[in-house]
Parts: C-alpha cells; structure tokens; sequence
C-alpha cells in the first residue's frame, strides 16, 4: 500500500481488511465494495466491476468489525434497516441474522461530486427562487449526486446568485452523510439536515420547524411522500426530489405523484459518463 | 574451673545458636507470612478491578450507548495498572491495529497476568472475558459479563479462604517460635 494511495482514497483504509486494501491500491478506487462469504470479493466502478480475492468467513467478520469499530452492539438499531453509516459517509450494507451470520457486506463509498449541478440549475432556478423540480433515473445512475450538488450550490449560492434556506430529510444518511449528525458531504452554509428521519415526518417536521425556504428528500416513492410533498407546495414551499424510474414517461404511472415545474432525468451513456434531459410541466424537453 | 569456664562457654554458645535458629526460623516465618499477605493483597485488588471493570461493562455500554474505545479509554477501576491495561485496549482499537476486540484483550493481558503472578486456571479465566465483547448484541455481552463478574467474586472468595487457611497454621507457628524465644531469654 502507497502512502499516496491511501491519502486520496475517500474510505479510510483502517476501515478494510489488509487483502482488500492491497487490492483496492492496485486496482484502483471503487464506487461500491461488495464482500460475500467463500467468493471473490467485487469490485463495482463507475463502468466496470471487478473481482478480488476469496473472502473467507474470518475475514468477513474481521471485515465487520473494522466497520463497526468493534462495537455491533452499538449499531443495533440502524441494522434493522440494514445499513449503517461510517466515518465519512460511507454507506455499509449489511445481510445475515446477527453478527455470526452475516452473508454479505456492501460497501458504498460516499463520494461528492461538486460541480456537477451547474449545468442544470439555470433550469432550476427562477425569478426569485426555484421551481419545484424532481430527478429522475434509474438506480445507481446518480440522482442522489444530484440532488447532493444542487442543494450546495442553492444553499451557498455557489452559482454566483441568490442563496436559500435549504432544508434536507436526509432518511438513509445517502445525502448528508452524516455520522453521529455531523453532515460529512458539503451541503453548503445554510442547509439544516434532518437526519434518520422517515419522508413524511421529517418533511412535516422542516415545514413547521426551520422555515425553509426549499426541501430536498431523496427517494420520493409512496401515497405518503407524495402526501407530504403536495403539502409542501402548497404551502409555498419549494421541493426538490427524486425518484426512481427507467424511463420519463414511468412517472404517468405514479398517480397521485403531484406534478411540478422541472423534471430532470439522469442517465449515463455507454462509457459511464452522465447526462440530463430536462423536461417543464407540460413534457417539453429543454436539453 | 578452666573445664568448667569451657563447658559454661559450650552451653552458652549452643544457647545463642540455638536463639539464632529459632530468630532465622521466626523471620522466614513473619516473611512468608508478610510475602503471602503482599502477594494475596495485590493479586485480590487486581481481580476486583477486573469485577469492577465487568461491572462499567454492564452499565455503561447499555445506558450510555458508546463505542467499545471510547469504552475502555474512559474505564476506571481503581487500580491503576488495570485502567493502564484498558488504554492500551482503547488505542489498539482506536487505530483498527487488531482484527479483532478478542485480540486487543488478549494482545493487552496475556503478558501482564503472568507478570502479575495468577494461577493458569485464573489466567485463562480472565482471557476469556475477551469473549464477553464479541457478543452479538446487549443483552448477550450484559449476560456473559454479569457471569464474569460472578466468577470472579467466587475467585476472590477461594483466595479469601486459602489465605485464611494458610494465616490459620502460619500464625501459630510464628506465635510458638516467638514464646520459645522468650523462655529461652528468661
């Protein structure tokens, strides 16, 4: 292992068994680190996957407890969702009944992409604040990066224009990334994080609490998140969400989904590399 | 009279040799005494840090919901050799040098139990703790280490009776030398 190597890689390497850290070194940094007992671990990129050593059970428990810090017991309460979040924002997955029984560790590293929101907030803003907006893509094509970004650059006024009071209801620590609520990603100087909170309680909760001027949520999907974003636009609150689906015209199916001002769908080409399409109400393509 | 002087000379001489024996005995005596009552002392106030440790294990982990270094780098038992042993825990921890917390115990007590002089059967009782931290959850570490600490209280009491029984045969001993030496005085 290079002492440059580990300077640049986002995941501290104390976290990663030596194998694996060896590994990561000469492959490279990934985006995903998948370890499954008796198999190759994998290793996801941002186009490609790869495959390491044989992980044995040993070291799949020696794995969990350099992610937990030797202390499980402690994490209890995250792991009945099946995650918890580590130092820096990285998300681990975890399978298996307890401790003795895990079948696989996935590990997703927290990376922030800055910048990569200018291009679409010309789109976004308005006047004198923003539309209501939601982003739209696949799984795993970047929607959270996104909406990561955007909420930086609305909140710090980072393109040069009018900053807002930007509120997050951060469910699965992806955005923020907090540990221990400390937001670990740069979500700019006026932006509150409602960490660990479910949607629909924790967008009621900014609405009454912190007088935003915009709310982001990650995840849009169910009658009561929709709900709670027909909530916030008419209360004249801004909203900026995203939501899973392949294609734009997926979102006719989502009925009682309400219907906003800017729909931006991510997707990447062939070698990796990502792009928007941007759509208003009515279905009109911008880009 | 010069056959005499000698024989007044002998006995006297036996006399004094005999005083200095009994002196030698007495001290070995009052030594191995002071030396079991050292040794007794310091090995029960080492395994009632262990019982204390057992016991911030119990309480804090659960009400306080902290990691295990944080946990071993604020412990404080009373003695200071043992919270000596838990820092060395915490900063093993601390910097992910160990696979394991199992190993961090074991890495930090091995050495010093010998050192310490205890008993292999108490030794290999107090490695085993290490087990206590790799339970799954709360109440698994809370039960194996109410039973630790169970254990070693009835460690401490055997030792307590041991110590007893020995102090129960030495001081008379050590009673009988000291009034043979006075009528020998007399």
């Amino acid at each position: 292992m290079t002492k440059r190597k580990e300077a640049t890689f986002i995941l501290d390497y104390k976290y990663l068994t030596k194998e694996t850290a060896r590994e990561i070194t000469l492959g490279g940094e990934p985006e995903e680190i998948r370890i499954r007992a008796n198999k190759p671990i994998e290793y996801i990129y941002e186009s490609k996957q790869s495959f390491g050593h044989i992980v044995s059970e040993f070291e799949l428990r020696t794995q969990l407890e350099l992610l937990t810090d030797y202390s499980w017991y402690n994490l209890k309460p995250q792991l009945e969702q099946g995650y918890f979040t580590i130092e820096g924002g990285h998300r681990i997955g975890v399978t298996g009944r307890n401790k003795t029984s895990i079948g696989t560790i996935n590990i997703r590293v927290a990376r922030q992409k800055k910048g990569i929101g200018l291009s679409v907030i010309p789109y976004i803003r308005n006047d004198s604040s923003i539309y209501n907006t939601y982003i739209i893509s696949p799984p795993g094509e970047g929607k959270t990066t996104m909406l990561r970004d955007i909420i930086r650059i609305l909140s710090d006024g980072a393109d040069g224009k009018e900053s807002f009071k930007v509120a997050v209801v951060d469910e699965r620590s992806e955005i923020g990334a907090c540990y221990k609520g400390i937001p670990q990603n740069d979500l700019g100087k006026r932006c509150d994080i409602l960490d660990g909170y479910s949607k629909t309680k924790g967008m009621k909760i900014l609405l009454r609490s912190m007088s935003p001027q915009i709310i982001a949520v990650d995840e849009l999907g169910t009658e009561d998140d929709y709900n709670a974003v027909n909530e916030i636009i008419n209360s004249g609150i801004k909203i900026i969400g995203t939501i899973h689906a392949n294609r734009i015209d997926e979102l006719k199916e989502k009925k009682n989904l309400p219907k906003v001002e800017r729909y931006i769908f991510v997707k990447r080409d062939k070698y990796g590399k990502r792009k928007y399409e941007i759509y208003d109400s009515e279905g009109r393509q911008y880009v | 009279m010069e056959k005499e002087n000698m024989r007044y000379m002998t006995a006297k001489a036996d006399n004094m040799f005999k005083l200095i024996g009994i002196i030698i005995m007495m001290i070995g005596v009052i030594g191995l005494l002071f030396n079991w009552n050292l040794s007794y002392s310091e090995k029960n106030k080492k395994l009632k840090a262990f019982e204390e440790l057992m016991t911030q294990t119990i309480f804090r982990l659960e009400r306080e919901n902290i990691r295990l270094c944080d946990f071993f780098e604020e412990v404080n038992t009373g003695n200071s050799q043992i919270d000596k042993g838990c820092k060395e825990i915490s900063e093993m921890l601390r910097e992910h040098q160990v696979s394991s917390v199992a190993q961090a115990w074991k890495t930090a007590w091995k050495s010093k139990l010998v050192e310490w002089g205890l008993k292999a059967r108490e030794r290999e009782m107090i490695l085993n703790f290490a087990n206590i931290y790799l339970a799954g959850d709360l109440d698994e570490i809370m039960d194996k280490a109410q039973a630790g600490r169970e254990d070693l209280n009835i460690l401490r009491k055997q030792e307590q009776n041991s110590y007893e029984q020995k102090k129960k045969i030495l001081f008379p001993v050590g009673m009988l030398s000291a009034l043979m030496v006075i009528i020998i005085l007399i």
